[in-house]
């Protein structure tokens, strides 16, 4: 319950930011698909999943191959 | 196999379908969306931007909340309840019963997304004599955007219960479209212990943000293609990625 309501009032705290980021964004800064740093960002988490992917997937194999 | 996927999925299709909760978000955005075309108080190019606007938000809102609201409390009540345990029973991977509770709640969203979208693309049609290309693509994006924060509810579930789900989750959705504007600027500004853990927080969350190409569509604005193919691939990866990790987590877990 104490978790819920820290979670609750932390939401309800960021909403302004948002609607405060969305007036931001509309007459300041470039579009999303205008923005390097943000094609930069979605590369790099991107390529994290794919490692982690690859990661797990030859762990599950290896396992697979050792316990039938 | 796919039988006995293809039935969950079915379950927990007419299961979403039938929560009140879908229905009054359907209806109330649609209701919004069509008094929102119909209405007249501008000039042509004004009102059709306010369609564009109003549709797009409306649509992202319900989908959203819905895919929050639907898997939030799925999982839990299957537990509580005891209606996992006949489904355990049977030679079904546990895997394969979450898959398919994905499936069926986010089908069940998607219904309601598509009858809002034919809405605004009708709108939009009436409105402009011709079918908006940019308003097809920026639907899709808004159709990948819920089934990531469907995701995102799935994986969050296999650990709490369904009021901590739902909130968690849209705190994380807001932290997630907040980060390039505020998180960024705002490990930016401290520095030690904050900056590396704003950072940190960051670099685990979904970029929201850049599934939402409503200014586009509202003010006309050409999207690389590559863009939205580096997007479509970002979100089927990070979607797939928490599905596999609820799936790992509700392995581990003694229901």
């Amino acid at each position: 319950m104490k978790w819920l309501i820290i979670t609750l009032i932390a939401t309800v705290a960021l909403l302004p930011s948002v609607f405060a980021e969305e007036e931001h964004g509309h007459h300041h800064e470039p579009k999303h698909w205008q923005n390097a740093a943000v094609r930069h960002e979605l590369l790099t988490q991107l390529g994290a999943i794919g490692t982690a992917g690859a990661i797990a997937g030859g762990y599950l194999l290896i396992r697979r191959r050792v316990h039938p | 196999m796919p039988r006995a996927f293809f039935a969950l999925v079915r379950l927990s299709f007419l299961e979403a379908v039938r929560r009140q909760v879908l229905h009054v978000m359907v209806l109330l955005s649609l209701v919004v969306i069509a008094v929102a075309g119909t209405v007249s108080f501008f000039d042509l190019g004004v009102q059709v931007k306010i369609v564009k606007d109003t549709g797009m938000v409306m649509i992202l809102l319900a989908g959203s909340l819905s895919a929050v609201f639907l898997l939030s409390g799925a999982l839990f009540h299957d537990v509580e309840q005891r209606l996992l345990y006949p489904v355990l029973a049977r030679p079904i991977p546990r895997g394969l019963y979450l898959v398919a509770r994905y499936f069926g709640a986010l089908g069940a969203v998607y219904l309601g997304m598509t009858l809002m979208s034919v809405t605004l693309i009708a709108l939009l049609w009436v409105h402009l004599h011709y079918l908006s290309t940019l308003a097809i693509v920026a639907v899709a994006f808004t159709y990948l955007e819920v089934a990531l924060v469907a995701a995102l509810t799935l994986l969050i579930s296999t650990f709490f219960t369904p009021a901590m789900t739902a909130t968690l989750t849209l705190f994380l959705y807001l932290l997630g479209s907040l980060k390039m504007g505020y998180l960024h600027h705002l490990a930016e500004r401290n520095s030690g212990f904050t900056k590396w853990a704003i950072t940190a927080v960051s670099a685990v969350l979904p970029n929201i943000e850049a599934f939402r190409f409503k200014d586009a569509l509202v003010h006309d604005l050409t999207v690389p293609a590559n863009y939205l193919i580096l997007v479509a691939v970002y979100g089927a990866c990070y979607t797939a990625m928490c599905v596999a990790l609820s799936i790992w987590r509700f392995q581990r877990r003694e229901v």
